[in-house]
């Protein structure tokens, strides 16, 4: 029985326990599925050629040893059988193959296969989302079969585009426009009829990436204001949208503002993922009235975790993955000298307040064992009395330090900038990146550049010519670069250029050399200090 | 008698053949304060049918009994409805049954709310006429404030705990039901239709089905000794009522002579009906109704004995597949067996010779580990939502399912599980039937104690 049939019957109690039972695990009750889950996984990518390629000959027989022998791994130790998808050297059988984004540039894509039992899991842990974002409290939810879903999601073959698919084989869920039409449209045309569609039959649902909502949200504002609604088009509407349109017309001119969401949708449920959500949920809230509710998901984990109705935290769903975690400490240290292994810990040894990158293995025969995907999180707390839960709950902070994340759109490394500056044979020196934000909390790209001397006295250099050759370079190695112009307007680079000197003053002073991804706020401060001191002496 | 008398007695017969059936049900809370709304509906349709037929004692006499019955009404919907929620009784109930009390005891010595009615003759018939008084308000009000803090309490119970909206519904038909019934009495099309009565019958469905739904019915309370005397003695009067007329033809009685000799006759022939009534009822209802379930409790009695008897772990084994086989249509029944501690469970024995017995469920399967803790049989299909089934394994998964497990029951020595029981569908669209379980824990738990003493 599906959720439209449970919902049919009433089972209300049935629902929420088949889907959101987890929630009132124990740790020992959420360790002990995590541990026999991962024997079932264990066995299987042992015993393939994927793991085998990892495990050289080894086979480990429980959890212990697979901890022990398994190195800690990341994409690269599978892009030669995963790229190329030999179904055979996997631990199960692919049915779809999900693709996003690698390091642009060096790597065009990364693929994660996902077999019919991980789609299961995760079909299971999309509607446990959706009915999360419609409660108010423990146990009770709303949702019904005739909720209408704004369609603000990429499509197949990247991950979002499982979860239509997915939550349409548990309920009859309508998406604003229809999944298979929207996929043949550009992300504009989605979005104008996506909203036509919705003033005409309500709106019960939105999920995207945080910054992608944010967008698409003031994209209503301008659709409805200035011209006002045709008498033709409000006649299609459904009775209670005219009277809700008329409200909202009379209310935005009194108040004297532009229209927003929340004038004309009263969301039941609203979802975000993806990274630099805490940017936009306030904004989102302004905007639609309710407060968006984050998961955690992706293209190698599928979906991993949600939040719950207070919106304090969210936690990792037991069965899609085992956890494992890499104190800040350990990871930084890792990062200075690879040669350090790292411990790991599991999900009943987290601290609360410390922050750790995810190391996961996903289980039903996924292919990532001991994967590091470069996301960080916070363990918040290890129970909740709000919640009434005893496992602990988590925030996302950013990605690893060396990657930078803007939007959840682009992952700009170091190799990825190197690129860039080759490419457009600037006359760069030294360079740092770091990740900023603006007065409105907006996250954009910060490149602090020292040029060639030489360079300044013979050819115009200014910030603005540098970003404007950099930007072009970015987007012409980095589709997802590309795409935050196209789909957000974003333009996230900025560039401070840096006295000749300055770096190695800096480096002299300090006697060490700064990381160029993400260095710490102190030694950047530290470097703009310098800076300005060689400033004033000349 | 005229429509008002017919639906009268109809609705005396339903309350009073629930009231008969229930008297014998497992007591609790909601079956209690059942039993309470059966009795004050009695009092209502009983007064006013017996007021109108002006029986023995006097018309007031009923006329008051029906008042109790009116009035003491919302105070049994109280008790029910919060027996119903799993809810403690408060202190405005007590002080409602309280004031109500007292009312009504003022009111039949000095009739100064409601007094008892005139008789009037009005064409040919006599008309009860009812001398309205502002003092009524003394008695309504408190109703129906009562009535509104009943209605409160319901919304409450359902805000916390959504399930009970869906439960509470047939409930609630029946109220608005029987409230809408009363209020049409108002309606001059209704006059003179006992439409309040009617109701009444209706909310008393709605009612019975809110209980079966709560499983608080069994058929078998339709063969309880108290109803078959009932039915019988209600059935025996109707016939015997209409038979005298024929008796009185057929023996030519004439009642000032011999009056001791036909009181005799009649009694034998009373008795005579009565019998055959009592016995055709109780044929009627074990041949219909509750054959199966005595068969069953029959087949489990015949295998409790035999299976005493034996010692030897196969034939233990072997018996108890061939009762569940007997009792239940089902597929095939599979045991399997842990040889020790820590081990699994190996298939040893089947429903047909020819099955594959070479599976074996880890010690550690979820389904394993829940039954070790909890003593009914798992329904797989209830199983596959639950939070421990997240933990199976896909092999596990598919296992089962391939071979459409419908039920698990688990062979306790004691605190040990030393066997389990997997029982497959019969077909793929047979329903669920939950007195099954019901069977498969009353077998397992002899089946138990009989491998408890074979290891010993």
């Amino acid at each position: 029985m599906n959720l439209k049939e449970k919902l049919k019957k009433q089972q209300y109690n049935e629902i929420w326990q088949q889907y959101c039972g987890f929630l009132d695990l124990s740790m020992d009750g959420y360790m002990k599925i995590q541990r026999r889950l991962m024997e079932e996984q264990i066995q299987l990518w042992s015993n393939c050629g994927l793991g085998q390629s990892i495990l050289k000959g080894k086979h480990p027989r429980n959890l212990d040893e697979f901890r022990k022998m398994v190195p800690l791994t990341e994409y690269e130790d599978y892009a030669d059988i995963l790229l190329t998808k030999q179904p055979d050297m996997l631990p199960g059988n692919p049915v779809i193959w999900i693709q996003t984004t690698w390091e642009g540039g060096k790597h065009p894509i990364k693929v994660a296969p996902y077999t019919r039992s991980m789609l299961d899991t995760y079909r299971n842990n999309v509607t446990a989302c959706l009915i999360l974002s419609t409660s108010r409290k423990k146990g009770s939810f709303d949702v019904a079969s005739t909720d209408k879903f704004l369609y603000a999601l990429a499509p197949l073959p990247y991950a979002t585009g499982l979860f239509p698919l997915a939550l349409g084989e548990e309920i009859d869920i309508e998406f604003l426009p229809a999944v298979k039409d929207a996929v043949n449209m550009s992300f504009s045309e989605r979005n104008k009829l996506g909203f036509k569609m919705a003033m005409k039959k309500d709106l019960g649902f939105f999920f995207g990436l945080g910054s992608v909502a944010y967008a698409v949200s003031l994209s209503l504002s301008s659709m409805t204001g200035g011209g006002g609604i045709q008498l033709s088009s409000l006649l299609k509407c459904r009775p209670h949208m005219i009277f809700r349109m008329i409200q909202a017309k009379y209310r935005c001119k009194k108040e004297n503002r532009q229209l927003l969401p929340k004038d004309l949708f009263h969301l039941k449920g609203f979802m975000v993922a993806g990274t630099d959500n805490q940017c936009y949920k306030d904004d989102l809230e302004e905007l639609w009235g309710i407060r968006p509710m984050e998961l955690f998901a992706g293209t190698e984990p599928s979906i991993m975790g949600t939040e719950t109705w207070t919106r304090k935290g969210m936690y990792f769903f037991p069965d899609t993955a085992f956890y494992e975690f890499i104190t800040e400490k350990d990871m930084l240290k890792n990062h200075e000298d690879p040669s350090y292994i790292p411990p790991t810990y599991l999900m009943d040894e987290v601290q609360p307040g410390e922050k750790y990158e995810l190391v996961f293995t996903i289980l039903k025969g996924g292919a990532f064992a001991r994967y590091r995907c470069g996301d960080m999180y916070r363990c918040v707390g290890l129970e909740n009395r709000e919640d009434e839960t005893q496992i602990p709950r988590f925030e996302y902070v950013d990605r690893v330090p060396w990657i930078i994340d803007i939007a959840g759109f682009t992952r700009i490394s170091e190799n990825g900038i190197r690129n860039v500056i080759r490419l457009s044979k600037l006359p760069i020196t030294n360079w740092v990146a770091a990740k900023e934000y603006n007065e409105q909390n907006r996250p954009y790209l910060h490149m602090y550049v020292e040029l060639e001397r030489e360079s300044l006295l013979n050819s115009a250099m200014s910030a603005d010519i540098l970003k404007e050759l950099l930007s072009t370079y970015f987007k012409y190695i980095d589709q997802d670069y590309r795409d935050l112009k196209k789909i957000l307007g974003m333009d996230p680079l900025q560039v401070t250029i840096f006295t000749c000197g300055t770096f190695e003053t800096y480096e002299k002073k300090t006697g060490k050399k700064l990381h160029q991804m993400n260095p710490s706020y102190y030694d950047l401060k530290a470097l703009l200090e310098v800076q300005e001191c060689l400033n004033k002496v000349r | 008698m005229g429509t008002y008398g017919y639906i009268s007695i109809i609705a005396m017969v339903c309350y009073g053949f629930m009231l008969l059936m229930f008297l014998t049900a497992k007591r609790n809370k909601i079956v209690n304060s059942f039993l309470v709304v059966l009795v004050g509906l009695l009092f209502w349709a009983g007064g006013s049918a017996f007021m109108r037929v002006h029986l023995w004692p006097s018309y007031e006499f009923w006329y008051q009994v029906s008042l109790l019955g009116i009035l003491l009404l919302p105070y049994a919907y109280y008790c029910f409805i919060l027996a119903f929620g799993g809810v403690k009784k408060s202190l405005p109930g007590k002080i409602y049954l309280a004031v109500m009390l007292i009312c009504f005891v003022v009111n039949i010595r000095h009739g100064v709310f409601l007094g008892c009615p005139n008789v009037v003759e009005k064409n040919g018939l006599p008309t009860f006429v009812y001398e309205i008084k502002p003092t009524i308000l003394v008695l309504f009000f408190p109703a129906g404030i009562f009535l509104i803090y009943l209605f409160l309490i319901l919304v409450r119970i359902c805000k916390a705990n959504p399930n009970m909206k869906v439960q509470y519904e047939p409930v609630m038909a029946g109220v608005l039901v029987l409230f809408a019934g009363n209020m049409l009495l108002g309606i001059p099309f209704f006059s003179g239709f006992p439409i309040d009565i009617l109701s009444g019958i209706v909310n008393v469905f709605f009612l019975f089905y809110a209980l079966i739904r709560r499983r608080l019915f069994r058929l078998q309370m339709l063969a309880s000794p108290s109803l078959c005397y009932g039915v019988g003695f209600l059935f025996s009067v109707i016939v015997f009522l209409n038979i005298i007329p024929y008796l009185q033809k057929i023996f030519h009685i004439q009642m000032d002579k011999n009056t001791t000799l036909y009181a005799l006759v009649f009694a034998i022939v009373f008795l005579v009906i009565y019998a055959l009534f009592t016995f055709l009822w109780k044929l009627l209802v074990r041949s219909v109704f509750v054959k199966e379930e005595n068969y069953q409790t029959e087949k489990i009695r015949e295998f409790s004995s035999a299976i005493s008897k034996t010692l030897d772990l196969n034939e233990i084994l072997d018996k108890t597949i061939s009762v569940m086989k007997e009792l239940m249509d089902v597929g095939n029944i599979y045991i399997c067996m842990q040889d020790a501690p820590g081990q699994p469970y190996r298939g040893v024995a089947s429903d047909q010779p020819l099955n594959d017995l070479t599976f074996t469920m880890e010690e550690e399967n979820p389904m394993i580990q829940w039954l070790k803790e909890h003593e009914e049989p798992i329904i797989y299909r209830d199983f596959r939502y639950t939070v421990e089934y997240k933990s199976m394994w896909e092999s596990e998964k598919h296992r089962l399912d391939k071979t459409h497990i419908r039920y698990c029951a688990g062979l306790k020595d004691g605190e040990c599980l030393v066997g389990v029981i997997l029982i497959t569908d019969a077909s793929a669209k047979k329903r669920l039937v939950y007195d099954e379980v019901q069977l498969i824990s009353s077998v397992t738990s002899v089946a138990s104690i009989a491998i408890k003493n074979s290891r010993l």
